[in-house]
């Protein structure tokens, strides 16, 4: 009888786990599914790159921050974030979206300003998307390689025909390249169409640690920035 | 409670749990339908505009082969644009295979219809060997248009699809096997494979061939330098530049480049340069990066920075250049210098020099233009048309405030000698380009001036 009783108490506190699983996973399900569309380009510890240099610089400023501007969002960042966000009247979740952004008085990452020309702006949008950890010389020489192609006859004429180019940029395939931009890549691009040529003629730039198509070894390796490698 | 209570409470829980699953399930297959079918439908426009440009240009070829000079210059405008609407249609395309030669094909033929309409705006006429190429172009084309509209019918007709949607796992995004099975992804792998085996157009262009093999002229009677020279030469560049404190981190070498350099990563405790010196004639060709540390004078207005820049050329043995155009933006002024000769000025050999303001410091040095163009020329042999008629051939309300001659690119391997008239229109600054051969108006530009930048445009 004890034993009876105790087989259907383990039945039904197991049933319950199997239930509490699946409401689970139903909601975080479509919770995901919702959040893969927003594509929310936000700052949050192990980020790392020029905006949250920016970021820690104001916070440095302001003394919220004590730490070297580094570039990496560690956890001594990320409490000076959430020091700043509370006394600010912030959600103090330690996470820089756009309202932080806008409260450190920084451009957010998708707010471009209105007098750039758009051939910039989607050359920073390719920048930040494909380079943004890279350093200010490689950014540079990847907008310098998409304004190249649209010199070459053998690309599209026109840049957003280059940067649309079906199978042509990983970061437009897989999304990245929706994320938005920042003040840095948008230097970049500019210098890229005023003629600054690092990659020197380049038309094709990849990482040698991620790519996986062989046909992109047979081109002649240039120069290397960062982790990218620039050839022809 | 009882068993048979939590058996119950639990089927229903079950069942609600079933239901809204199935719900959401059949809501994200609903919209994965509506952007397959987007999806889909946006690369068939583009699939049929591309048909659309082949059919007109098989029509407008067909046509520029045998009309007269005034009826050709219309004509090839529209091949122009229907060429290069054919290139951008067909990058669009989810194909995975190479269709890079179909891409120069349209791209050139865009390029030659250009070349030959502003033949025929110099009051020249399409030669025998033009209108011959042209029908060439003709029958090339009607072989394309043939073999695309096999593929027309397989995707109207027989139900080809650009995307693959078979099952509920698969991907929306287009595959390779998708294009297989339909035959559209081959199709265009043999178009282009039979493109592949037309001449390349013969002309003169941006798109054409022969601007693929252009080398530094102004390199050409220099010896290469060895790996060491070059680095010696880096250091010195270095310290003309005012960056005595950055040092050579790395080298390596561009051999595949343009202009075939050696290239040197150079840094001091903050920052990092790049610094590229020519194979030949170990000649500083470009000087970029985020620089750090401060020269003698901080703080420069634009004024200095134009001495300073100026001031550098001269050190690197540069003594005929004068101060073309200067772009400020965030404490950072870009002046263009060019080449100035026996009362010449040379726009193709031109340099650019980026100083940092704040910093006082060179920040940038660009001389790929330069050594690409810079070389003996000869106008020589050719009447030159009178400079009176030159200035009297434009608008009366234009006031002439100077004239002298400028050697310019027409941007597709030609060069022009022509007189550079500058004056004033309704309050603003024109430099008009009038060939001294034939007098023909190449090009005209607004001066625009606005704080301490001023530049051409």
């Amino acid at each position: 009888m004890s034993g009876n009783y105790h087989v259907i108490k383990g039945s039904i506190k197991l049933s319950k786990i199997l239930l509490f699983i699946i409401i689970i996973t139903i909601i975080a399900s479509m919770v995901f599914a919702n959040l893969q569309n927003q594509s929310v380009a936000a700052l949050a510890q192990g980020s790392t790159g020029q905006q949250v240099k920016e970021v820690q610089q104001k916070l440095k400023d302001w003394g919220y921050y004590t730490g070297s501007v580094d570039g990496i969002y560690g956890s001594q960042t990320k409490a000076a974030v959430v020091k700043f966000q509370k006394y600010n009247g912030l959600t103090a979740d330690g996470i820089v979206g756009s309202k932080t952004l806008a409260a450190l008085g920084i451009a957010s990452s998708s707010g471009v300003s209105s007098n750039t020309s758009s051939d910039a702006v989607l050359l920073a949008k390719v920048i930040y998307a494909e380079s943004e950890a890279e350093p200010y010389t490689g950014k540079v020489a990847v907008g310098a390689v998409m304004l190249n192609r649209v010199d070459s006859s053998s690309f599209p004429n026109t840049l957003s025909g280059v940067i649309y180019q079906s199978y042509a940029l990983e970061s437009v395939s897989n999304g990245r390249y929706g994320t938005g931009t920042n003040a840095e890549c948008l230097k970049a691009a500019q210098e890229a169409i005023n003629g600054w040529d690092p990659s020197y003629g380049c038309l094709y730039f990849w990482n040698p640690a991620t790519a996986t198509s062989t046909w992109i070894w047979t081109r002649k390796v240039v120069v290397t920035y960062g982790k990218h490698v620039f050839g022809i | 409670m009882s068993k048979k209570r939590w058996i119950g409470i639990l089927s229903i829980c079950f069942s609600i749990a079933l239901f809204v699953s199935l719900l959401w399930g059949y809501g994200e297959r609903q919209q994965k339908q509506v952007l397959y079918n987007q999806l889909e439908y946006q690369y068939q426009r583009a699939f049929y505009n591309y048909v659309g440009n082949l059919e007109n240009l098989k029509l407008l070829t067909g046509k520029a082969r045998l009309s007269g000079n005034l009826q050709s210059a219309i004509l090839l405008g529209e091949i122009q644009a229907e060429a290069s609407a054919a290139a951008t249609n067909l990058a669009v395309l989810p194909m995975k295979d190479d269709l890079s030669r179909s891409l120069v094909y349209y791209n050139q033929l865009s390029d030659y219809a250009l070349s030959l309409s502003n033949s025929l705006s110099r009051g020249e006429s399409i030669s025998a060997n033009d209108r011959a190429t042209l029908a060439d172009v003709y029958h090339q084309l009607q072989g394309i248009y043939d073999n695309t509209m096999q593929l027309q019918e397989a995707v109207a007709v027989g139900g080809a699809k650009f995307v693959n949607l078979k099952s509920w796992t698969s991907s929306i995004w287009p595959t390779a096997q998708a294009q297989t099975t339909t035959g559209i992804g081959s199709g265009f792998a043999d178009i282009n494979r039979t493109i592949n085996g037309y001449q390349q157009l013969d002309y003169e262009g941006k798109y054409a061939s022969s601007m693929l093999t252009m080398t530094a002229k102004g390199l050409a009677n220099y010896d290469k330098i060895s790996a060491k020279e070059a680095e010696s030469a880096a250091n010195q560049y270095l310290k003309l530049c005012g960056l005595e404190n950055y040092e050579i981190i790395s080298a390596g070498e561009a051999a595949s480049a343009q202009i075939p350099v050696y290239t040197f990563a150079c840094g001091d405790s903050n920052n990092s340069i790049n610094l590229a010196v020519s194979e030949s004639g170990g000649k500083l060709v470009s000087l970029f990066g985020e620089i750090s540390g401060s020269g003698k004078q901080q703080n420069m207005d634009v004024k200095s920075a134009e001495a300073y820049a100026g001031s550098l050329l001269k050190d690197l043995g540069y003594t005929d250049m004068v101060l073309s155009s200067v772009q400020t933006n965030d404490r950072q002024a870009v002046m263009k210098f060019v080449r100035k000769a026996d009362d010449t000025t040379y726009y193709p050999d031109s340099i650019n020099v980026r100083v940092d303001l704040d910093k006082g410091l060179i920040s940038g040095f660009d001389a790929s233009q330069y050594w690409l163009n810079c070389c003996e020329r000869d106008f020589s042999g050719k009447e030159m048309y009178d400079q009176q008629a030159a200035i009297g051939g434009l608008g009366k309300d234009f006031t002439v405030s100077g004239s002298s001659l400028a050697v310019i690119s027409d941007g597709a391997g030609s060069e022009n000698l022509c007189y550079e008239i500058r004056g004033k229109y309704d309050g603003e600054e024109y430099w008009d380009y009038i060939n001294t051969d034939g007098g023909k108006d190449e090009c005209l530009l607004l001066n625009s001036v606005s704080g301490d930048s001023y530049y051409q445009r």
